[in-house]
């Protein structure tokens, strides 16, 4: 997700403001689970290809907005199934996280329109 | 915690969230202010449906849910549109940590309405102005 705001971010420059807190909150949530991780497993990325940025900024804010509400949507089902309480409420805030910055990109996409 | 202290935890702060919401959506001039009326009323009904909900998890665990104390103390004057809406984001603010708390204590099913009550109080919380933040419910990380 980090790596899509990211790329949002290069292609829509002037995007730099509502993509600042997601680019911030991702970051977090990278390093906290880096070093929860300490093997070094998180620094793997999947080989997932990347998805397209839209051309308008509208759309680009839209599209942000509906994966971070699917990674919400993950990331509850990971908290679901986490052995270990502690971590269960860690993914959960993650999740709640990723849902909130869903309905700010998504209300930043909308003022677009 | 074990999974019925979670429960009664979580109880406990639903009984204050329903009582602080009564009492806002009360003092609102609704007619002056029918969005911020509506989204009181909203919360209201749900943290009211959560209280019921939560009520009757713990009477299934076998145990005796707690009781509502008679009043709470409201987190501001609670005379402004401004403050009114304060109130409900500082009570949100709280539900989420509760809510983080029961996700850590619990398993299966009532994990899982622990998970979808702080995704939808985060949200919530930024309809009354509230920020997003990198962990909702669970600050210290």
């Amino acid at each position: 997700m980090l790596d899509r705001v990211l790329a949002t971010g290069r292609v829509h420059p002037h995007l730099a403001g509502p993509l600042a807190g997601a680019r911030a909150t991702h970051r977090a949530h990278v390093d906290l689970l880096a070093r929860a991780v300490p093997t070094g497993a998180a620094a793997r990325r999947p080989a997932r290809r990347r998805q397209p940025v839209p051309r308008s900024q509208a759309a680009a804010l839209a599209a942000l907005a509906g994966a971070e509400d699917r990674l919400a949507s993950a990331g509850g089902g990971h908290a679901l199934v986490a052995r270990s309480g502690p971590f269960a409420r860690v993914l959960a805030s993650m999740a709640a996280s990723a849902a909130q910055q869903g309905a700010r990109l998504a209300a930043a996409g909308e003022d677009l329109r | 915690m074990t999974p019925l202290e979670a429960l009664q935890q979580t109880l406990a702060g639903e009984h204050a969230a329903v009582y602080v919401y009564g009492v806002l959506g009360g003092r609102l001039g609704a007619s002056a202010h029918p969005a911020l009326a509506r989204r009181l009323t909203a919360a209201y009904t749900t943290h009211r449906g959560r209280r019921d909900r939560l009520t009757a998890m713990v009477r299934s665990a076998g145990a005796e849910p707690v009781a509502s104390a008679l009043s709470y103390r409201l987190p501001n004057p609670c005379r402004t549109p401004a403050q009114l809406t304060a109130a409900a984001r500082v009570t949100e603010l709280r539900c989420a940590a509760v809510y983080a708390a029961a996700v850590g204590s619990t398993a299966r099913s009532d994990r899982r309405w622990a998970i979808d009550a702080l995704v939808d109080t985060a949200v919530r919380e930024m309809s009354f102005g509230g920020v997003p933040t990198a962990f909702p419910g669970a600050e210290e990380l």
